[in-house]
Parts: C-alpha cells; structure tokens; sequence
C-alpha cells in the first residue's frame, strides 16, 4: 500500500508521508499508545479556555459525610450543562469496579440545560440506580464512580487536622474517585448523539462525555474538602493548590470499551488519519529555532518526570515502563550533547527515525506525543477532523475484480494467518446475558461461539476471498451479494478500508494471543488517558484530567499546558 | 415507553440477527428502523411485522430490464430483498443497464428506508412505487413521499418496485423536521408489548455465564476497596 502525503497547514505538500496504516493499526504499537494534544481532554480543556467557558455550584445539598447531592453548572456562552452529582453510603463489600456492580459512591448525570427541582427529584431516584432506571433525552451522560476509599480518607483525616497530604501516596493513586463506566448516545433513554452533535462546544467526538468527567474531577475535589471541614473544624486546611491540580479522576475500563474500535471504522480512522498526519507535520517542520528546542527539552524533563511517577504492578507494563525510563536517560544524554542542534535540516523527523531506529514502541509512540505538543500552530486544526457522521461505505455497483482487489490489498495481513491453527480462532467476544456487556470466551472450551459478535475480520476475509475466488470478476457487488447475503458485513467493511485505510486494525482480535488491553489503551489515549494501570489482559485502571487547570485557573496564561502531568512539575 | 433512535437501531439489529438474518442484513435493518422511528412511522409495528414474517425463501427472476423477486409463500421479506433490490437498481445505473427490481413484499415502507439510505451518497436517484403507483422519489438520500407517509407504512404485502430514476425531484423533499425534533427532544414512542417482542428476538444472541466466564470473561475479580 502506498502511504500518504498530506499538505501542512500552509498548503505545502509535506516533506515526511504518513506513517503506513501497516505500521500503526497493530496491537502492539495502538497498545503503546499515549495522550497527544489532539486527544479529547486536552482538545476540550483548549476550547473552554479559549471560549471563556464559566462553572459554578448551584446548588450544594451534602451532610457532613459529603451525602446528599450537588449540582455543577458550565456557561459555554450559547447554552448551559449541568452536572448532577448524587454520593450516598456504600458498604464496602458493595464496592467493585466492575461493570456487574449495582451501586455506587457517587453517581452523576450530565443534564441539558439547568434541571429544575422536579428534575433532580426525578433524577435522585433515578440516576443512583444506573441502568436499572430510564432516562429522558435532557439527560446527555450517565456515569458513576467509586471512592479509593484509603487515599480518600488519608485525605480526609489530614485536610482535617489542619495538615496536608503524603505526598507519596498523592502520587501513587492520583485521584479520589475511579468512574466504573461513562454512558452517552442514547443508552438507557438518554440523549442521541444526533440531539447535539450539532452544537459546537460539544461537536468533537465524546465531547459530553469529556466534560462530564471534568465536572465530576470537580465535584470529586469538592467532596472531599467538605467532609474534611465538617470533621475538623476549625483546624480544617484547604488542600493545596498544586496538590489538587495533580489530582485526576480515576477510571476503570474493561472489555465493554474494546469492540468500539472495530466497530466505528470510519471515526476510527479520522482519529488516526488526524494523530499521524500531526506527526507527519511535526516531523516535517524545516528546523528547529532556539525556541522550539527549549521547548523541545521542558517537554522532556515533565516527561521524564510523568513517566518516573508511573508505577504499575503489571509485570508486563512495569517492564516497559523501566525499558521507557532507560530510553528516555539515553535520549537526554544525547540531546544535552548538542545532537539537536547539529542537526539543522528536518531535525524532528531525525529525532523521530532515531526513535524508529533505536527504541522501544512505547518511547517511539511517547516521541510521537512530544512531537506533535511541539508543533500546535501545525496540528491543532486538525482535532476539527476526528468526528464521524458515517459509519461504513458500500459501492454495490463495483466489479468483483475490483473487490477482489482491493480486498488482497488491504487484508493482507489477514491472508498471512493460518485460521487453521485452533490457536488463532481460539477467543470468541459475546455479550453477555447477565449484564449485556461485550466478553471474551473460548471457542473450544465455552458455549455461545454461535452468537459471537463480529470481531473475526480475519476469518472472515478469508471467507470472502475464497468466495470471490469463484465468481465472475465482471459480476457486480449487488449480484453477488444477491446469492451470497452472508458476506454483505464483510464487504462493506472492505469497500469502508479502501477508502479510509486506517480504518482496520491489522491483527487478529479472536487470537489465542489479543491481548484487549492494547485496544483498551488505544481508545483511552484519545481519550486523554494517562498512567495507564493493567490489572490483567482485559482491564485497566487509568487517570483522566491529572494536572488539568482548575475552573477557576481556565482563564490564566498558558492554563492548556498540562501535558505530562508531574506531583513535582 | 420511549426508546432513544440508538436504542432502537441497536435493538432491531440484534432482533434481526436473533431471527435468523446475516449480520449485513441485520445492520440494514437497525439503520432502516432507526431512520423510520425518528421520522415519526410507528416502528414497533413495522419491524414487528417484518421480523414476524417466516423466512420465505425467494427466488429471482430476470425479463428484460426488469428483476423480480418471488416467493412461493406470498409476500418476500423486505428485510431480506429489499436491500438487494436497491443494490440492484443503484448498480445497474451505475453499470449503465438501467434495471428496475420488483417483489411483493411484506412491509413496503421498510423498503423505502432502504432506498433512501442507499441512495445517500451513491448520486443515484431512485423511485419506489407501490401497487403500480409511484409512491417515493429519492435523491441523495432524501425522500419526496407521493403517497402519505401513513398510508405507505399501513400496508402490507404489496407490490413494490424500485428503480434508478431519470429526472426525480420535481418535487420538495420530505424534512420531517418536527417528527426529528420529537424523536431526539422527547424519545421514541413505542407499545411496550410489541417493543418486548422485538427484545425478545435481540435477546436470543446474548450469552448466558457460567462459572468460567465469571471469573475470566471480563478479566476482573477485585473488590475495589484499596
């Protein structure tokens, strides 16, 4: 496949192609994946400084245990959302990250407008429950989180007792509160995406969902702060502004997130066509000013400091970290030698080859980060690319030739495997009965393959081809789907990758071998996802909005320079 | 009850899928559903009626510039023919032999939301009659009705022929601005009773646990309390 070549904002054709989506659509590099200043959150956060957004608190109705709820309300200018906070008592035993949980600390809902008192009666019996309750199309996003009950209440008893909290602790959870699951378009009777995909302070992709959990971040650190202060009284302190900056939302993410990127081919390739065409921008730029190059170095250092305060217990993500730690040193060696200097022609694209050339994916995919936060004025136009109204293509008039073609071309990769391996057929995804979640079975050893959903690409690109093998190349796609209707899935989706090349990830998702979690840190760096935390092959923990500004910091110079965030930046 | 237009997409999938229909038919039969209800047709019903069909089989049948679909048992399921017979008409333009495709099919208006989400973006306009009438004219995706919209969507087993147009557009198309205001402003209204039968049907590609998948399907087995 060729790869592409894409102006520069200017026009210019570009110096440096796209990476080929053979390169980037595979697991193991989409599971090296960081946040870059294309991803949602940060995409999100430039918007409301920008615009002036302004927050406030309504309504606050806790006890002194922080039970109760509160209402947190944005003014985007044209239209106000609120988020509607409910925290209750939960025994602990009832505290589980996952998705099979049925209550919860705290529970939100992000609403249309400003809710009346009716609304938030209705609401308070309602949202607690989740998706055991329906909901009305006023209501956007329905999320709910648990408590790190111990850091929580480290930072309860301190902020009480006048003292701040250990920072080693600070920097080993980040966040008080972990979001289990965050719903939008349409789920449980909440708003379509349709009902405000046309409003420009929510048209990126997950937008109200980003804002959600910026608004929940805030009602997490407010929680807090009021529970201390009732128990403390007067030697209550408020907790410390850097501190409390640090801290993020938390976020548990399992199987249910994985089958959306096989499933939106089209978004997922505008998100990808935006994050390579940004890097090939940025490895495009002619030299690097002195400017840039300190630029270029402070971005470092916070990235050398974010990835030494990333502690996992994975074994497998713990050995990265350390190869990305060693890495990074290198890469400073080298540049406080002069190397960047010396190298006056396109020296970002030669920092990135050395990078191809000499390192791990996890630091060629932190390189890809570090380059295109250095390059806004080339790539920020480009976050305005990454929504989808379409799902698939489908030509019906083309020759089978053409398909057959096409379908060689793109799904090669999937022509390399042997499906006759068990091993490669083993996993099966399913939804499940009990709480309608997408899971992983095995084939040979589990019930219900029958019913699996259609991630098998692979299988069934073979499936077409050997199909296609027999049929006339002047018969038309309409024809041959006319005798052959089980194949109409599979030949739309190579018609949508002809088109959209990034459209595919280029491995087996029913491998003995998938590993989920790389789909999972692929969607979630879009996101804006840091620290990403395994707790097996098939959920992460991770931290969301770590080291954003604060609402009443939005409108300060340089507020939207958080990336990389550090306990000690 | 009031379904959310992604909900019903979603649902009539699966139900679609559960009744027996390939994954590529079953998606057309959530996008179909999914484009009636919020335009104010009473999609319950009609899905109701269209997955409630027993699968006849069909056979094709070529005269001419004319394909016509026939099944033994009376009407064809337009859930299964109808996205053919718009491949068949938009390919046939697009091929340069001009074919018109025609069945009596089960739930007629079904056919026209198949029509009108094949012709979006294919440049092709199309025209769909109904017992011998022109009942619908799409270009790039939008629908000009000729017959009323309720009338199209109460009739059953009926003729219908869809072919690539000539000149179509003579008239306005069809917004059904205040029917997609209502659907994402207040919701789809649907009967609960018929709405459970279509559940019914998505229901049956779900998988139950067992003792394995609760301890490894999801991965996950913590209690969270650290």
């Amino acid at each position: 496949m060729t790869t592409q070549r894409v102006p520069d904002p200017g026009g210019a054709a570009l110096r440096v192609p796209l990476r080929p989506p053979e390169q980037v659509m595979r697991l193991e590099r989409m599971g090296s994946f960081f946040p870059t200043r294309l991803s949602f959150m940060p995409t999100l956060v430039r918007q409301i400084c920008a615009e002036g957004w302004r927050f406030d608190r309504p309504e606050v109705a806790l006890d002194e245990n922080g039970w109760g709820h509160a209402v947190y309300r944005v003014d985007c200018g044209s239209r106000r959302y609120s988020l509607i906070a409910f925290s209750q008592a939960l025994e602990p035993e009832r505290r589980t990250d996952r998705v099979i949980a049925e209550a919860w600390d705290a529970s939100f809902v992000l609403f249309d407008g400003t809710p009346t008192a009716e609304d938030i009666a209705r609401l308070s019996t309602a949202v607690p429950n989740q998706e055991a309750a329906r909901y009305r199309p006023t209501e956007l996003v329905l999320s709910r989180a648990n408590k790190s009950v111990r850091f929580f209440e480290h930072m309860v008893e301190r902020l009480a007792s006048g003292r701040q909290p250990d920072p080693s602790l600070l920097g080993g959870v980040g966040y008080l509160m972990r979001t289990t699951a965050v719903y939008g378009n349409g789920k449980f009777g909440i708003a379509d995406r349709a009902r405000i995909a046309d409003r420009p302070e929510l048209a990126g992709p997950f937008r109200a969902e980003m804002l959600t959990i910026y608004l929940i971040r805030c009602f997490t650190l407010d929680l807090v702060e009021h529970v201390a202060r009732h128990r403390g009284g007067s030697r209550f302190a408020p907790l410390d502004r850097g501190f409390k900056r640090y801290l993020g939302i938390g976020n548990a993410t399992g199987l249910g997130m994985a089958p959306f990127l096989a499933s939106h081919p089209i978004l997922i390739h505008n998100w990808m066509l935006a994050r390579e065409t940004a890097l090939a921008r940025s490895r495009s730029a002619p030299v690097a000013d002195q400017g840039r190059r300190a630029r270029f170095h402070a971005l470092l250092e916070r990235a050398i400091r974010h990835i030494g305060e990333w502690r996992v217990e994975d074994a497998r993500q713990s050995q990265r970290i350390a190869v990305l730690r060693g890495e990074l040193d290198t890469l400073r060696q080298r540049l406080g030698r002069g190397s960047l200097e010396r190298d006056s022609e396109m020296p970002w694209d030669r920092l990135y080859r050395l990078a191809e050339r000499e390192w791990s994916v996890e630091m060629q995919e932190l390189m890809v980060s570090l380059l295109i936060e250095l390059h806004p004025e080339r790539v920020d136009d480009l976050s305005a690319t990454m929504a989808s109204h379409a799902e698939t293509c489908f030509a019906p008039g083309m020759r089978l030739a053409e398909l057959r073609a096409l379908l060689h071309d793109r799904y090669r990769w999937a022509f390399t495997l042997d499906l006759e391996d068990p091993e490669q057929r083993r996993l099966f995804w399913y939804t499940s009965e009990e709480k309608l979640e997408p899971r992983l079975g095995d084939r040979f050893q589990e019930p219900g393959a029958e019913r699996e959903m259609p991630l098998a690409v692979a299988v069934d690109a073979q499936a077409l081809a050997r199909a296609l093998a027999t049929a006339s190349d002047t018969e038309s796609v309409a024809e041959f789907l006319l005798r052959r209707p089980e194949f109409r899935s599979i030949v739309r989706r190579v018609q949508t990758v002809g088109r959209h090349p990034y459209a595919e990830i280029y491995d087996n998702l029913v491998a003995a071998r998938c590993l989920p979690i790389d789909l999972l840190r692929c969607k979630l760096s879009f996101f804006g996802a840091s620290k990403f935390d395994p707790k097996s092959d098939r959920w992460t923990r991770i931290t969301l909005y770590q080291g954003a500004p604060l609402p009443d910091e939005l409108d300060r110079p340089g507020a939207s320079d958080w990336c990389f965030p550090s306990l000690d930046p | 009850m009031r379904l959310s237009l992604n909900e019903i997409e979603v649902t009539v999938r699966k139900a679609a899928l559960g009744s027996g229909l390939p994954l590529g038919l079953a998606e057309d039969a959530g996008a179909a559903a999914a484009w009636l209800a919020a335009r104010g047709f009473p999609v319950a019903e009609l899905i109701g009626a269209a997955l409630g069909t027993p699968a006849a089989e069909s056979r094709m049948q070529r005269s001419g510039g004319m394909i016509r679909f026939l099944s033994e048992e009376g009407a064809c399921s337009v859930l299964r023919v109808g996205p053919s017979a718009c491949d068949l008409a938009l390919a046939s333009q697009a091929l340069g032999a001009a074919t018109a495709v025609e069945a009596v099919m089960d739930v007629p208006v079904l056919a026209v939301a198949q029509a009108v989400l094949a012709s979006a973006g294919s440049g092709v306009p199309l025209t769909i009659a109904t017992g011998g009438r022109p009942a619908v004219e799409v270009v790039e995706g939008a629908p000009t009705f000729l017959l009323e919209p309720s009338a199209l969507a109460a009739l059953r087993a009926e003729r219908v022929r869809i072919a690539a147009a000539e000149a179509p557009g003579r008239h306005p198309p069809q917004s059904f601005r205040a029917e997609q205001e209502a659907a994402l402003g207040e919701g789809v209204p649907v009967d609960p009773d018929r709405w459970r039968s279509i559940q019914g049907l998505a229901d049956r590609m779900l998988v139950p646990a067992t003792a394995h998948s609760h301890e490894r399907g999801a991965g996950a087995g913590l209690i969270d309390s650290d």
